[in-house]
Parts: structure tokens; sequence; C-alpha cells
């Protein structure tokens, strides 16, 4: 299996309507202005729609996939059922949309992060650090990127499958730091699932304190088949500075 | 909870319980304490997928259905991941030639490989599982030949002849 395409930038990730997730700011859901001026239809849309997809994303912390329903999803996001069935079909389509919303915002603070920085592997640091900030402060989000009973619907499986491959991409940027060995295929997507369901653990522990714990292990176990557990582990120790000093990566 | 489920959950964690058994017995029984590191890994991962492959509803039992909702076999299926992880790291400390790994690596290394696994069984293509092997066993032992001078460049049975001295490895090229 090959993974696609690099994306480069944000641009080139497909969307439906929920691009302003990745750049709303984190909760992706706002207050409407009280009083006599009259909201925008859209605006009003717009804004019941954030409220599903958070809704999607608590309500499967919650219960899960499989024991996941309708009455649950606007339970959660304090909308009528009406409204619900307004931008959505079914569960599925409503998952399906919160999913991208959370896969637009991730790779886009990811992406951001990695373009911090000068050299791969702090790159990489900057993006896995990223990753865990955007777990710890958008759980909901991040459950929809990594819950594994999302495989019981085989559509949502696919798409699951299809955003990782973006993240596998990113890291597979690092095979020409090896120079020597040959990385086997698996390797990509093998680490982001792995990383996946160490999140998806984290996250059904509750203990949101705990993630910036796991930036250096992290950082040491993806870097590691490209550079050596060696390197990996002393890149993993290095504070990242603002704006990407390459020169920490000289401190032999 | 009704009786009823309460049953079907108790009925569904002991299944995966014997097919996790199933899985370890043949692991372990190919594994010779005697052999080099890099052997004993790839004939572990070679029996775990060729019993696999040839039963599919093991296959999806103990590398799908533990993320199906049910918090026993999940808890099971962690369980198991920790044995593993701890059977890795046991047979990599008696190995002269293999390099210890912080303790979260294993586990997450075999959390990785499930999902590779489970992802040609939601395909359908667990006939395919041993196809696999290659690319599994190099990504496993690619983190304890790190950090030795050499030791793991000798697997035998290895067709491809991917394996080149660690010596050869780079470090982080500094920018031009």
């Amino acid at each position: 299996m090959r993974l696609p395409r690099t994306p480069n930038d944000i641009s080139t990730i497909p969307s439906n309507g929920a691009r302003s997730a990745a750049t709303n700011g984190s909760s992706g859901t706002h207050s409407l202005p009280r009083g006599r001026r009259r909201t925008p239809a859209e605006l009003v849309a717009n804004n019941q729609r954030q409220h599903l997809i958070s809704g999607v994303g608590k309500a499967l912390g919650q219960h899960g996939y499989g024991t996941l329903t309708v009455a649950r999803v606007i339970d959660a996001a304090g909308v009528s059922r009406t409204t619900f069935y307004e931008h959505f079909e079914n569960k599925r389509d409503a998952v399906l949309a919160a999913h991208e919303d959370a896969f637009e915002r991730l790779l886009f603070l990811v992406l951001r992060a990695c373009n911090s920085q000068h050299e791969w592997p702090l790159k990489l640091k900057a993006g896995v650090g990223a990753t865990l900030r955007f777990a710890a402060e958008e759980p909901d989000r991040a459950r929809l990127l990594t819950l594994g009973s999302l495989s019981a619907d085989r559509t949502i499986w696919r798409r699951l499958t299809a955003s990782r491959d973006h993240f596998a991409v990113l890291l597979a940027a690092g095979r020409e730091h090896r120079q020597g060995l040959p990385i086997p295929e698996v390797t990509e997507r093998a680490l982001i699932d792995g990383i996946a369901a160490l999140l998806a653990a984290h996250l059904a522990d509750g203990n949101a304190a705990t993630f910036s714990d796991l930036e250096p292990q992290l950082v040491e176990l993806v870097l590691g088949p490209y550079l050596g557990a060696r390197e990996a582990a002393r890149v993993a120790r290095l504070d990242l500075l603002a704006g990407g000093d390459s020169d920490l990566l000289r401190q032999r | 909870m009704s009786p009823q489920a309460a049953t079907d959950r108790v009925s569904a964690a002991v299944v995966y319980e014997r097919g996790a058994q199933r899985l370890h017995d043949a692991i372990t029984a190919v594994c010779d304490p005697h052999a080099s590191f890099a052997d004993r890994v790839q004939a572990a991962l070679r029996a775990a997928l060729a019993l696999l492959a040839a039963d599919p509803d093991l296959a999806r039992l103990l590398t799908v259905e533990p993320y199906l909702d049910d918090d026993d076999t999940f808890l099971r299926y962690q369980h198991w991941k920790k044995h593993y992880g701890a059977l890795l790291r046991r047979a990599a400390a008696e190995s002269p030639e293999a390099s210890t790994n912080p303790p979260f690596v294993e586990p997450a290394l075999i959390g990785g490989l499930r999902s590779q696994i489970a992802h040609r069984v939601l395909v359908g293509e667990t006939n395919r599982l041993e196809d696999l092997l290659p690319g599994f066993t190099e990504f496993l032992l690619a983190y304890y030949r790190s950090g030795a001078p050499s030791g793991l460049t000798q697997v035998r049975n290895d067709p491809q002849g991917t394996r080149q001295p660690s010596s050869q490895r780079p470090g982080i090229r500094a920018r031009r």
C-alpha cells in the first residue's frame, strides 16, 4: 500500500464547509450576539452546525460509536432534533462531518507548528507537541481522530484511515534522513496508529494534564527508525525555540 | 445493563481470552531462547501472522473486536499488549546484540502492528497477512538495532538482504 501524495499545506485538504474549524480558534463554537439586530441565517446555521459537531465529539466520548444515537448527539449539542436533520442525514453523516472538522483543525495546527522549524526532526518534534496540545485542549475533537470504535462503520473507518495517511505522509519526509538501512513501508502507518492508540487510551483516562508529559516519549518513538535511538532521544530532550533554531541540532 | 447483556459481555471476554491464549501459545512455541534476538522476533511474528491468516475469525476477534465498544474485551486486549511488550523487552534484555528501549516503546509498537493487521482484516485481505512479515520484522528490529554498534545485522532467512551495519546510520544533517 502506497501512501498518498504529501499535503504541503491545508489548502490541499478537501473540505465540506468545515474549514472554519481550522482557523476560528480552538472551540469551534460561538455565542451569537444578543439584541434586536437580526443574525444572518447563514451565521445561525453555521453556529448550529458547529454545536452539533461539538456534540458528536462529546457524545462519542461518553458512549462510544456503537451506542451513539442522534438523541445523544442533540442532547450533547443542545439543539433540537429538527435542527440535527437540517444539517445531517443521520448519525454517520454527523460523525463524518465532525471527523473532518477535527482532522482539518489538527492538520492546521500541526502544519503551523512544523513550519515554525527549519530541520525535519524539529519540525516533527513541533508537530508532536502541537498534536498533544490539541488532544489536551480539544479532547472531544481528538477522540474523533483516535477512537477505535469508529472502525465499526466501514465508511467512517475508511475516512479515518485516509486522514491518518495524511499524517503518515508528513512523517515519511524523514526517510531522506535515513541514508543506510531501508525503512519498511509499514513504518509510518504503524507509528501513526500506535500514537493514535496511545492518545485514545489517555483520552479514555480523562487526564489531559498528562499529555504534555508524553511529548519526549513520542518524539523519541517516532524519530527512532529514521535517526536511530540515540539521536532520537537527544532530539526529544531539546527545547524548541520559536522560529526554529537549527543550531540546537549541532550540539552533539 | 440487562442480565442478558452482562452475560453476553462476559461471554465475549471469555471468547477473546481463549483466542488470545491460542495466539500466545503459537508464538511462545516457536521462540527458541538460544536463538538471536532478530531470529526470535522474526519467528514470533511469522507464527502470529500464519495463525491469524489461517483463521480470519480469530484475526478479527483479536485485532478488530477489542475496539468495538466492549470494555471488558478492550481491557483484556490492553493486558495482552502489555504482556507481549514485556516478552519483547525480556528477549531484548537477554540478547547482547539488542539495545533496550524506554518502557513506553513496546506497547506503542505492538499497538501499531495490531492496527496494520486490523486494516488487512477489515479490507478482506486476511489471507495476505503473511506478506507483512518482512516489514513487521524490520520495523520492530529497528528499535533494538539503533543503540547497538553492530549486532542485529544478522538475521537468517533475510531474502531481501535489507540489513546493513548500524554504523551506516546517519545523524541529523546540519542545515546548509
